[in-house]
């Protein structure tokens, strides 16, 4: 059940058709697992947690740098230095109270991956580094949970839900990771919060059961020339 | 005449921007032939040895050419050619 102060706080968004109480409820009961929460993972976690998912597990590890604060919306210049998920947990409470917060210190790994997965109903993968993602990946085929994939380089942008039983799976999509691939990538803010926010709907969607998923679909987002291509994969 | 279109992934690894290429085809394959003679940089990108790498997803007019004839899909007119590399910006 939705307390008053839910019902006031979210009152806008229930009137999405097909969301209304019941679908607030479902996103009150829902947990999300969002790594890393960097210029992706950052605004995905703030809209999931603006939206009232009643459950955020954030990874990430590591202190704040200079170099995040172009993108990494969740940390501060005044918290330059000090860990990266304290500046998360302190923004995110700071926005919604009335959600809960599950902060880890580390990034995503095969050590840890079906404990953390383990502990939600929905993925979203927002790491850097492919390792990281095979392993949201493959604990997640195995524990049967979706997992809303969104990458980004320079001006462009992939997004799509995997579902196990329903679509593949990142390793159908890129069985491999590119050897070329490295963390630092050229990025401004404002494309990484552009897939993020798409991906945080996405998630949303997916849990109040409404509108249509990008199942058997990749999103191509070429922002540089506004161009959003729907390719079909398996 | 068919293109070939250069996400931001590939375009990285050349000195220039180059977006997309004008290609005669008349397949896929004769395609990424013209590409590798224009750009012979990206040959370690997208091949290995002779075979297009299974990490690279190719798209012709929106359709993934595993679903076509491959490589061996053909290509004419205004066709649009898209590789697609993995990429894992977050």
């Amino acid at each position: 059940m939705l307390t008053d102060e839910e019902k006031a706080r979210y009152e806008w968004q229930m009137w999405t058709p097909g969301v209304g109480e019941a679908g607030q409820e479902r996103l009150k009961n829902a947990r999300v697992l969002i790594s890393r929460c960097g210029g992706v993972g950052s605004v995905v976690a703030y809209e999931l947690a603006a939206a009232g998912v009643g459950k955020l597990v954030l990874a990430h590890a590591g202190n704040i740098k200079p170099s995040d604060l172009n993108r990494q919306l969740l940390m501060t210049h005044d918290a330059l230095g000090t860990p990266r998920m304290d500046s998360v947990l302190r923004r995110l409470r700071d926005l919604n109270p009335l959600i809960e917060l599950v902060g880890v210190k580390e990034n995503l790994s095969e050590a840890n991956a079906a404990d953390l997965v383990g502990q939600v109903d929905l993925v979203v993968d927002c790491a850097p580094l492919f390792v990281e993602r095979y392993a949201m990946n493959d604990a997640c085929v195995r524990l049967g949970k979706p997992m809303v994939e969104c990458a980004m380089f320079d001006g462009e942008a992939y997004l799509t839900t995997f579902v196990p039983g329903v679509t593949g799976d990142l390793r159908s999509l890129f069985p491999e990771p590119p050897p070329e691939w490295k963390r630092e990538f050229p990025v401004f803010g404002a494309v990484s919060g552009t897939i993020a926010c798409m991906a945080a709907y996405e998630a949303i969607k997916c849990i109040t059961q409404t509108g249509e998923l990008l199942t058997n679909t990749l999103l191509h987002c070429d922002l540089q020339r506004m161009r959003f291509r729907r390719l079909p994969i398996q | 005449m068919p293109k070939l279109i250069l996400p931001a992934a590939l375009r990285r690894h050349l000195p220039e921007t180059v977006s997309e290429m004008d290609v005669e085809g008349p397949t896929v394959a004769d395609a990424l032939d013209e590409l590798m003679l224009a750009h012979p940089q990206l040959r370690p990108v997208l091949f290995e040895g002779s075979e297009l790498k299974n990490t690279v997803r190719v798209f012709v007019n929106e359709e993934d050419i595993r679903s076509l004839h491959g490589t061996g899909t053909p290509i004419q007119g205004n066709d649009e050619v898209l590789l697609l590399p993995p990429i894992a910006g977050g």
